[in-house]
């Protein structure tokens, strides 16, 4: 299973790396060179849907918050920190109210931009906390935690509504850790959603420097 | 027969006539031909551009309004280099140091996470738009004005709504006889999240027949009110000068072409030979010539000219007055650059365009003038590791790493007390007081304008506490700032005109303004660029000729 996680995750960097740098041959922003640069920050708060699977019992749907903070450090890169708490009343039935805590950070490619749509691939990396049910009866289940690495890529598409706000929808993969009916660990295979509104952040003059190469 | 010839004649005569007219009066051109002109002639000049290599200068000062209105330079950037403009405004630009390896290790991401000014995005505010297409704007003619002596159109220029983004929006004046865009004014459209369009108001000059080139641009915003949002309190003015466009200036194989033997042959009876102390002499003088020779190569020293010999009067004033005897002769020179700065290359005193534009009078300069006149005077010798050429092989950028002229603390100190002996004799001994106001001046904004008051090649002239002559600091009046019969220092540009191809000096032509209020005195500041435009003296011939064929 270990292995399978990693190639899954070997194959996901590098094509997230290839597209990012073929993509980048071309130039997002045509036009004259701008005098003025520099990193543009954001926050973004938004509603975040998770679809977990449960080790031979089904899906279970979570719903929650997601938080993050983007930096753009170019035209085309940046970098997000993103943290997320999804949970559900009820894990498959089961009463335990189940939840996924996710700190994860990473890259951030634009692919395109027209007029006031971006849209953007990423990669995550960081811990998920997981904490899940596993029923193996109709009477009986397992519950428990497990906080190992997660990661997550996906994309979304950005839409300038002003120029300090701006509305996300993002769909990812999300990778996390759970137990199975034998209580061994096995990975999962998530899908998350969040839409979520982007709050720029301004900058400031004494900040500035000139840039020389 | 001869009533024959006579209607040829006419004929031929309302036939030129005619093509004259085409020529000389735009005015039966329709305003969409006038456009569709414009944008061959912006084609043709785009084109030029990319054959030029021109030195760019900016100057940045950040801005601040104080709770009193007060507006005042909080800090400042500057940045020299050479324009290449084929795949886009590259600079390859002029720095004293380069960033430290252990910078780069402590943090590798320092220039990625601050907010940056971009040389290569002045040097585009040359351009309007590097592929001018009529179809992508909205042109409206708004008037006929006078810039100088070129009659201009002046046209309102916007992009269409589908058209790409980054293009010119603004206004252009289109001088009348060639449909040349002159000035223009305005911004470039869309900007993104992480860059940043500045307002800009660029010039161009007719440098040579049928040539127009850009030579100033003055950049200003003012504050959140016309403001991204992204952008808080981007307060700020800055220019942009251009020159060294003649490509003769740059090419090394010019002294080839234009070598002159004059008295070849040396007819002095008997003094063949050198003497150690006369070689040595020589040796130092080569030294000096070869960075001289250097320096103007590469577009930063202006070439001999008009400027040069009012401050040889001032420090022939200070040599006869104090019957110093110097040998060899004392020359001067004019750096093109703005930082503030003075030096000595052996015997050659140094000034920098800068510091004559600011000095608020000849008192001032003989101040400038006498400490470096001290150096030579007290003999402080120019470095003979440039007596070798091969010292001067290295990037016309790194120019300003490979050569040196600062003098050390105790070289500066033993000026400065020269210096004073110099002037007590001289014919500006009762009128140094706005001197020492200008040290005054020079001090209270060194915390703030470091990239001006930062020497390239010389020694400081103010840091921290201390200035250069604190003798005349200490002696000087009180700094008074209201009152504007005490002007100790004038904005940038104030004094010396540049020709942007010849790199030849001249001194500003305008007339004495009175000051109305304290705010007027700006010194050290950058101010707005409103030269006089007019035709090249070739062009001018052409037009006393008579129109050319189309």
């Amino acid at each position: 299973m270990r292995n399978t996680m990693r190639t899954t995750g070997t194959v996901c960097f590098f094509v997230f790396v290839m597209v990012a740098s073929a993509l980048a041959q071309s130039r997002l922003v045509s036009g004259p060179s701008p005098a003025v640069a520099g990193p543009a920050y954001d926050i973004s708060i938004g509603y975040s849907y998770l679809s977990m699977p449960i080790s031979s019992a089904g899906r279970a749907n979570l719903n929650g918050l997601d938080f993050s903070g983007n930096v753009a450090v170019s035209p085309r890169w940046g970098a997000t920190l993103d943290s997320s708490y999804l949970r559900t009343s009820d894990v498959l039935s089961t009463p335990h109210q189940g939840y996924v805590l996710s700190l994860q950070t990473g890259p951030v490619f634009s692919l395109m931009q027209h007029r006031n749509t971006r849209v953007f691939v990423r990669a995550l990396g960081g811990m998920a906390l997981v904490d899940g049910a596993v029923p193996v009866s109709a009477t009986s289940y397992f519950h428990g935690w497990s906080m190992r690495p997660s990661y997550a890529v996906g994309g979304g598409v950005e839409r300038s509504v002003s120029e300090q706000l701006a509305v996300r929808v993002i769909g990812d993969y999300v990778r996390t850790t759970f137990y199975d009916t034998a209580g061994a660990t096995q990975a999962q295979n998530n899908l998350r959603l969040t839409v979520s509104f982007a709050f720029r952040l301004k900058q400031h003059p004494h900040r500035y420097s000139a840039q020389v190469r | 027969m001869r009533g024959f010839r006579t209607i040829v004649f006419l004929l031929l005569v309302s036939s030129m006539a005619g093509v004259a007219a085409e020529n000389k009066v735009p005015a039966s051109l329709s305003f969409d031909q006038t456009v569709d002109r414009v944008v061959e002639r912006e084609h043709k000049f785009v084109e030029t551009m990319q054959r030029m290599h021109p030195l760019a200068e900016t100057y940045i000062q950040n801005l601040h309004e104080d709770s009193d209105r007060n507006v005042e330079p909080v800090n400042d950037q500057y940045f020299l280099g050479r324009v290449d403009l084929n795949n886009g405004p590259r600079d390859s630009v002029f720095q004293k140091h380069h960033k430290g390896f252990l910078r780069h290790v402590v943090n590798p991401f320092s220039a990625a996470l601050s907010t940056r000014f971009l040389p290569q995005g002045f040097a585009q505010m040359v351009i309007l738009d590097s592929d001018f297409q009529k179809n992508n704007y909205h042109f409206s003619f708004v008037r006929r004005e006078f810039l100088g002596e070129a009659r201009c159109i002046v046209i309102d220029v916007q992009p269409r709504e589908k058209a790409p983004k980054g293009l010119f929006t603004g206004r252009i004046w289109v001088e009348d006889r060639d449909f040349n865009i002159v000035r223009f004014n305005g911004t470039y459209s869309g900007h993104s999240d992480y860059t940043y369009y500045l307002h800009f108001d660029s010039w161009r000059f007719n440098l040579q027949a049928d040539m127009w080139l850009p030579s100033y641009v003055y950049v200003e915003e003012s504050g959140t009110q016309h403001n991204s949002a992204l952008y808080h309190d981007l307060y700020l003015k800055a220019q942009t000068r251009l020159w060294a466009y003649d490509p003769e200036q740059l090419n090394h194989e010019e002294e080839f072409t234009q070598i002159k033997i004059d008295n070849a042959v040396d007819d002095r009876p008997a003094a063949k030979d050198n003497a150690p102390v006369e070689a040595q002499r020589k040796w130092e003088r080569m030294a000096e010539d070869n960075a001289v020779d250097h320096l103007q190569k590469i577009g930063v020293l202006a070439p001999p000219g008009d400027v040069d010999k009012i401050l040889q009067t001032v420090v022939n004033n200070l040599i006869i007055t104090n019957k110093l005897r110097i040998e060899p002769d004392v020359r001067c020179r004019v750096l093109l650059t703005l930082p503030l700065e003075s030096f000595t290359i052996g015997h050659t005193i140094v000034v920098s365009r800068g510091l004559l534009d600011v000095l608020p009078d000849e008192a001032s300069l003989a101040m400038i003038l006498a400490h470096e006149l001290a150096h030579i005077a007290l003999g402080h010798h120019v470095d003979t590791r440039l007596a070798f050429n091969d010292r001067f092989f290295f990037a016309d950028a790194d120019a300003f790493q490979h050569l040196h002229f600062e003098r050390n603390a105790a070289d500066e100190e033993a000026a400065d007390n020269k210096a004073m002996e110099l002037l007590e004799s001289s014919p500006y001994k009762d009128k140094l007081g706005n001197a020492g106001l200008f040290l005054k001046t020079l001090q209270a904004h060194s915390p703030v304008l470091t990239n001006l008051i930062s020497p390239r090649l010389g020694s400081k002239m103010a840091s921290g506490n201390t200035t250069r002559m604190a003798a005349l600091f200490n002696s000087a009046p009180t700094l008074e700032r209201q009152r504007l019969d005490q002007v100790a220092a004038l904005p940038i540009g104030s004094r010396i005109k540049l020709d942007p191809w010849s790199n030849q000096l001249t001194m500003v032509n305008a007339n004495p303004v009175a000051l109305v209020s304290p705010r007027e005195k700006m010194p050290f500041e950058v101010t707005p660029f409103f030269p006089f435009l007019s035709y090249s003296q070739t062009d001018k011939k052409l037009v006393a000729q008579g129109p050319a064929n189309p």
